[in-house]
């Protein structure tokens, strides 16, 4: 393989900061439609639910998009290291993207469109109070959003293939099922990030692909009414495309993991038969999850509910086996410099695993009859999101820049931090489990009891911590001047 | 105690140890640091240990949960009186009464778009739902034990007047 | 390479018959069963392109964008050749019927193709997909109303 430039590695940098910039920008923008959301639930904000569906609609799709492109940016540059990359496709990926975005935010800035980021036929078009060009502008800056992210993933397959030799090289499945002669020859397997790599590009082309399918049946529904959808078919369509874009937005993170981990703790992190294993179980059980989402669609073929729970409690097994415990074990007895990078990637695994256990509660099919669209939905996921994702990235990112500025946070900094984003997103989070507890329906801008009070703590908990996260940004604006400084 | 509230217990026990085993970990960095091998190796016998509990927790509780699927069989749907349930933007076709400690089916739909039928016993604990589909029916299988008059929410997304649709009947 | 040759040129022949055929036999089909024909005329399509590949004896090295663009764009092309609003007009005129499926089958090969072209391997996955998308729309459209 052809040594890096210089010059390779600065342009390289350099879509990686596009995306993962864009990505944080549009989430901090998000955050504080969430946090809209969450004071009129409280009482303390009255605008109407007309406004406040269209900031729920904007807040998920915004949300997602946000958190996926910044993974993906940081996935694009640990595999241009492996592989020569053209960053015009990456470019051309991301502008895609951002036209989507465009797309959705002109739907409901200057729409109102409300149809949720679920879009759940035939809900688009059905009782509307927005123009039907907002439910337009909505559908075909999602197809855009997809575009984008295909080619994306297109190039990541295609990375894989070439550098690894083909499906079989990029499994490693000579490692697996003939590891002496394997050894033995001299090769070197994948490295751990390649497998998210693998998964993303697999998963997502397949996601990517189902979304269109659905893009366009209803575009051609907004565009010819009388063409009519079957709605099992869509609502299926619709949680594949929705679940698995969410799900993969956490491994594609973890592949940042893998390589932060290891720098941190100075120790080495290499792929083995059992990690090759461990993403060939994720790359299935991301897919067939899914059906967990229509646990209550009891019309739905039942081998399907089997699945899904089967599904999501299996995909728990490579991440508690492989990546968490592995984590674990380059972290105890290590040389582990804590810093807000390393504070923020292991934290974001005990956010991984927590909303993991909210998740596996959530897919068990007897519990999910009493928490299925209450507020432990968003609690689950939240927690994973908020506290896995966007900690994994923040981590990336302050790795970087303290590695380039050669220097680490004042302990107060990383104390300030702390006690925003875990205490003051704890206190956000249990608002959600409580009140899904407590059977109080998600997606309803005016809540029965208990909702408001719990809304209001939560409402203060988000406070906090876009507290904490805006001294986090303070304090990756100063690092990244002292690395300016340093290298100029 | 509500389901609701016995998971919420069940998570924080978990969340909480949990924590309190990655916290436990990390403190470990404090102590003399220890070569990647030694640890590897008394580290991957726990991990083949640990392997084999989660798996076998995994298949536990798949196996314990099936039997509490709500998902009715033939017999249920033949042998039990039905109740049909239309929703609609924004409010419920239902019945005036059902009778306590009888097994009853709601047959389930949706005139429009996707509603959720929701059902909250007269203390306000949520004790089952199901979807109402347009163009298709749900049946959903209940008894109810406890006499009075109970909620019904909509628990899918259906439109402005969401949080608004409700309603209610008795069981007596 | 010689098989793969008379393979690719089987296929393609049996695609284009398979696309023309069908389209003068006046059969009445429901729209679900139509559109798992059409996955069929894509999936010999795939097939031929995937033949044809690799008797072109490419090493999957020429990465240009220009051949993913081909193979993101060729589904899209796909679906929307398959506009529901355009099925009557379409059943009433045999020839373009039958000019539809050829295209369909044909944009096939050069999703699959072009995917191979940009990347060995992207464009077997690339072509099964597109494969799938045709089949997984019949379980969405043709639905009349009660």
């Amino acid at each position: 393989m052809q040594a890096l430039t210089a010059r390779d590695l600065d342009r390289a940098r350099s879509v990686m900061w596009t995306y993962v910039s864009t990505g944080l920008a549009i989430f901090g923008l998000m955050a504080f439609v969430g946090l809209a959301m969450r004071l009129e639930q409280a009482g303390w904000l009255s605008y109407g639910p007309d406004i406040f569906y269209a900031l729920m609609t904007l807040h998920g799709a915004g949300m997602i998009v946000a958190i996926a492109i910044a993974s993906m940016g940081g996935l694009w540059y640990l595999m241009s290291l492996e592989a020569p990359l053209d960053e015009g496709i990456a470019y051309w990926a991301y502008a895609l993207m951002v036209v989507g975005v465009i797309g959705v935010l002109v739907s409901v800035l200057g729409g109102h469109f409300g149809a949720a980021w679920t879009f759940l036929y035939p809900l688009p078009f059905v009782g509307t109070w927005w123009p039907s060009w907002a439910t337009g502008a909505f559908l075909i800056g999602m197809a855009f959003i997809m575009i984008g992210w295909t080619l994306w993933c297109a190039q990541m397959l295609a990375c894989v293939l070439t550098r690894y030799g083909g499906f079989r090289g990029a499994l490693a499945w000579e490692l697996v099922f003939h590891a002496r002669e394997f050894e033995a020859s001299g090769k070197k397997p994948p490295p751990p990030q390649a497998f998210a790599a693998l998964v993303a590009a697999v998963d997502g082309l397949l996601t990517g692909t189902l979304g269109m399918v659905l893009g366009i049946a209803l575009i051609v529904h907004w565009l010819d009414p009388s063409v009519r959808l079957d709605p099992l078919w869509a609502k299926n369509l619709t949680y594949f495309f929705g679940h698995s874009l969410a799900n993969l937005t956490i491994y594609m993170a973890v592949a940042g993991v893998y390589v932060a981990m290891p720098r941190y703790t100075r120790r080495e992190y290499h792929t083995s038969a059992a990690l090759a294993v461990a993403w060939w179980a994720t790359l299935i059980f991301v897919a067939t999850a899914y059906f967990h989402h229509l646990y209550m669609d009891f019309v739905q073929f039942p081998a399907f509910q089997y699945v899904g729970e089967a599904a999501s409690y299996l995909a728990a097994i490579p991440t508690a086996v492989i990546t968490v415990y592995g984590s674990l074990m380059l972290v105890y007895r290590s040389q582990m410099r804590w810093s807000l990078g390393s504070l923020f990637i292991y934290a974001g695994l005990i956010g991984w695993i927590v909303g993991g256990f909210g998740a596996l509660l959530d897919a068990t099919i007897p519990f999910n009859i009493d928490l299925h669209n209450t507020l432990w939905v968003p609690g689950h996921f939240h927690t994973y999101l908020l506290e896995g994702v966007v900690l994994f990235v923040l981590g990336w990112v302050f790795m970087m820049l303290e590695e380039r500025s050669a220097t680490i946070s004042p302990v107060i900094v990383r104390w300030l931090v702390g006690i925003g984003i875990f205490g003051g997103g704890a206190l956000f989070l249990l608002g959600f489990y409580i009140s899904g507890a407590d059977g109080v329906p998600r997606r309803y801008a005016t809540q029965p009891a208990p909702g408001p009070e719990l809304s209001a703590w939560a409402s203060i908990g988000a406070v906090i911590l876009l507290v904490g996260l805006t001294i986090a940004l303070v304090e990756g604006i100063r690092l990244a001047a002292v690395g300016r400084r340093r290298t100029t | 105690m509500s389901v609701g509230f016995l998971v919420l217990a069940v998570f924080l026990i978990m969340g909480g140890c949990a924590v309190a085993v990655m916290v436990a970990v990390a403190l470990t960095t404090r102590a003399a640091p220890l070569p990647q091998a030694s640890v590897q190796f008394r580290g991957y016998v726990l991990r083949r240990w640990w392997f084999r509990v989660l798996g076998s927790a995994v298949v536990v509780a798949f196996v314990i949960s099936i039997p509490w699927f709500p998902y009715p069989h033939a017999k249920q749907l033949q042998a039990q009186r039905h109740y049909r349930v239309v929703a609609e933007q924004f409010g419920f076709q239902l019945p005036e009464a059902v009778p306590l400690n009888t097994p009853i089916i709601f047959d389930v739909t949706s005139q429009d778009v996707n509603h959720g039928f929701g059902i909250y016993d007269p203390t306000g604990v949520l004790v089952s739902q199901v979807q109402a589909m347009p163009d298709y029916v749900n049946h959903l299988s209940v008894e109810f034990t406890t006499p009075g008059r109970y909620l019904v929410r909509c628990l899918e997304y259906c439109g402005i007047a969401h949080a608004n649709m409700q309603a209610s009947f008795e069981v007596k | 390479m010689r098989w793969s040759m008379l393979g690719a040129w089987i296929a393609g022949t049996a695609t284009v018959l398979a696309s023309i055929i069908p389209a003068f036999s006046g059969v009445n089909e429901p729209v679900a069963i139509h559109h798992l024909d059409h996955s069929g005329l894509i999936l010999g399509g795939v097939v031929t392109a995937s033949l044809a590949y690799s008797v072109s004896a490419q090493d999957g090295s020429n990465a240009t964008g220009a051949w993913l663009a081909s193979a993101i764009l060729a589904p899209i092309a796909i679906m929307l050749l398959m506009w529901p609003s355009m099925y009557e007009y379409l059943d009433a005129r045999p020839w373009l019927h039958a000019a539809e499926h050829v295209s369909l089958a044909g944009l096939g090969f050069v999703a699959a193709y072009s995917g191979q072209r940009y990347a060995r391997g992207v464009g077997v996955a690339i072509g099964i997909l597109t494969i799938a998308m045709a089949a997984v729309s019949a379980g969405g459209y043709g639905i009349v109303a009660p």
